[in-house]
């Protein structure tokens, strides 16, 4: 994708989140117009907010579909992109499991180790696992020992 | 003068006191290393004021600002690397004196100009917020939402070369500030049916996923395994009398930039670090040592940044409006305990605003002596790889969001405003603009409101004294600079 797709899907997302913002808004705060006397009720700068958002994303859309600089319409790179994915997605993970399975600290013991390995795997998988573990294992004993027992939070 | 006789026996507290070295350290070794700085080690602290006395929380995210602001000088003097925005100008002469003199000479010079920048930055909070907070007693609503608008145009116009994208931040940054229950007739306002957001968007969850979350992304694209090396042979810090004597002039115009510049919303550091280097080039008696290691083009720039952030809390603690993005973070921490900054807190929290002029210049001492003792101990931090700061870091983060709260819902929050950001990073959207206009968004809202409602809905409010007459006046008078810069800059521009 070029960096003029990507800004045109952003303004697009952002008209779109402009409007379900309002629509949103004019529901919850349908009431409003009972709470004002002047008719500056709770939606009312919101709405101003809403409409700024969708003028200035058309703004952007229209402005980058004109633009056709070499910068605008090169390719996109991203280096790592893999790993960008992966990391996401093991917080996905993470968070899921901690959230409906518990066991916190087994969690965090897992996504370190999980994580360490695989951005050190250029140095090879056993090395980069052996690391990862050892790591790991200190640094969830020192958040256990920091949040758990120092600051009695629990997880 | 009553601000010169104040019991200080609040100040020294063991709670502050340790809070102050927490704070010291946290931000001395988060600048340090490129990549993560200051804003992101004072977002991930927040969640830890919580359990602190107010004063505590605020002088342990003041020390973390402070700290930070040397902390970005170590890397910029021993790898040529800034570790914050604000270290940028450092490398210039910084990295070559530490690559032909010493290192710790380099490091000596940020230090020593660092604490009197951040001295005379306390100073002129001390001296120049008291009149500024008296004067601005006599604004009503219409001038606080003036005021507000002029604080969102300064970032807005300032923080970012499009101007378009610069409003958009803005806007999504109030926009999110909106969200939940209006305070003024208690409906509730854009939560999707979310009970979670009822109270608004968790600041810590907003503050990490924008700042910290996203900032991660970017440091796994920048490279994994990158191994910095440096000489940490001869990291020793110390000045004799004749050096200290031979960067006060430049220490003086740094600071006296600095402090000026953190007053005007938007500017910050991270310009002022580079207006005070070109100053004192152009004056200095040994120009042509620009460069190449003048001890006088360290000592400009870090004196700038520190002196910036004493200014940066005048306009904060006398007016209610941040400056920057660390300032609008310390704000965070001022409305969870529920106190409003701006000229009533003044009489309101004294004990606490006095404590924070106080305990500014305490947190320079800290810095200084921190920075004198542990400074080698810090630059091996830098050989830390990515590999693993990100993966700690990562979990950090999620911990402060879930301790602020204990809410899930702030986690997943979190994660997708990290993927967003990422992407509007990416796309230069300066997002530092959404969190001033996040804090500032219940301030201008409601002032707007009430102004509205007390005129019946007549806009001619806006307009209805000298005060509110003159920030219009500096309102429109910054639109046009805005306007003719953009003008003037598209002529130049090659066809």
């Amino acid at each position: 994708m070029t960096w003029k797709g990507l800004n045109s899907i952003m303004s697009i997302i952002l008209i779109i989140g402009g409007i379900g913002y309002a629509v949103n808004l004019n529901q919850s705060a349908s009431q409003a117009l009972i709470f004002s006397s002047s008719g500056v009720g709770p939606a009312y700068f919101p709405n101003i907010l809403a409409g700024l958002l969708v003028i200035l994303s058309v703004m952007t859309l229209v402005k980058n579909f004109r633009d056709n600089s070499p910068n605008n319409i090169e390719k996109i790179t991203t280096h790592n992109a893999g790993y960008i994915l992966i990391t996401i997605a093991l917080m996905v993970a993470f968070l899921a499991s901690w959230q409906f399975l518990g066991y916190f600290y087994l969690n965090v013991f897992v996504l370190l180790t999980i994580l360490m390995t695989l951005y050190r795997i250029e140095f090879g998988f056993k090395n980069s696992l052996l690391v990862g573990i050892t790591t790991s294992v200190f640094t969830t004993g020192f958040l256990y020992g920091l949040f758990g027992q120092i600051l009695a939070l629990t997880f | 003068m009553e601000i010169l006789f104040n019991d200080l026996t609040n100040l020294f507290t063991l709670t502050n006191l340790l809070c102050i070295l927490l704070g010291t350290v946290v931000g001395m070794v988060f600048g340090a290393l490129p990549g993560l700085g200051t804003v992101i080690a004072v977002a991930l602290l927040l969640p830890v004021t919580f359990t602190l006395p107010p004063l505590a929380g605020i002088l342990m995210l003041l020390a973390t600002y402070q700290a930070g602001e040397y902390g970005g000088s170590i890397s910029a003097i021993l790898l040529g690397v800034p570790g914050t925005p604000q270290a940028a100008a450092t490398v210039l002469d910084g990295y070559p004196m530490a690559q032909n003199d010493s290192p710790g000479k380099a490091l000596s010079y940020s230090l020593v100009s660092s604490s009197i920048g951040g001295i005379f930055g306390g100073l002129v909070l001390i001296f120049v917020s008291v009149p500024l907070a008296k004067f601005a007693l006599n604004f009503g609503s219409p001038e606080y939402f003036l005021l507000g608008v002029i604080g969102l145009m300064a970032v807005g116009l300032l923080s970012g070369t499009d101007k378009i994208k610069s409003s958009i931040a803005v806007v999504l940054g109030l926009i999110a500030g909106t969200v939940g229950i209006d305070s003024l007739t208690g409906v509730s306002r854009a939560t999707f049916n979310q009970p979670e957001l009822m109270d608004g968007v968790n600041l810590v969850a907003f503050l990490v996923g924008m700042f910290a979350i996203s900032e991660l992304f970017m440091m796994i694209s920048k490279g994994l395994n990158n191994k910095y090396v440096a000489d940490r042979s001869t990291l020793k810090t110390g000045l004799t009398w004749k050096e200290v004597k031979g960067i006060a002039k430049s220490t003086t115009i740094g600071s006296l930039i600095g402090a000026g510049t953190g007053i005007l919303p938007g500017i910050g550091g991270g310009a002022s670090c580079w207006f005070a280097y070109a100053v004192v080039s152009k004056t200095s008696k040994n120009p042509e040592a620009f460069g190449k290691g003048s001890p006088e083009g360290i000592a400009a720039p870090e004196s700038s940044n520190n002196a910036s952030a004493g200014g940066a809390l005048v306009p904060f603690l006398a007016l209610g409006i941040p400056g920057s993005a660390a300032i609008a973070i310390i704000m965070g921490a001022f409305i969870m305990h529920g106190i409003q900054p701006g000229p009533n807190v003044f009489t309101a929290e004294r004990d606490l605003v006095y404590g924070i002029f106080y305990g500014f210049i305490l947190t320079t001492i800290a810095m200084y002596l921190i920075g004198r003792l542990l400074t080698p101990m810090f630059s091996r931090v830098l050989v830390v790889p990515n590999s693993f700061l990100i993966s700690i870091v990562l979990v950090l983060c999620l911990i402060g969001i879930y301790a602020s709260k204990g809410a899930f819902f702030d986690l997943w929050l979190a994660l997708g405003i990290g993927i967003l950001f990422y992407i509007l990073k990416r796309l230069n959207y300066p997002v530092s603009s959404v969190i001033i206009a996040y804090v500032l968004a219940p301030i201008i809202e409601e002032n707007f409101r009430r102004s509205l409602t007390l005129s019946n809905g007549n806009y001619e409010v806006f307009f209805s004294s000298v005060y509110a007459i003159a920030l219009v006046l500096m309102i429109v008078a910054a639109l046009a600079a805005s306007v003719y810069a953009d003008f003037k800059k598209r002529r130049h521009q090659p066809s």
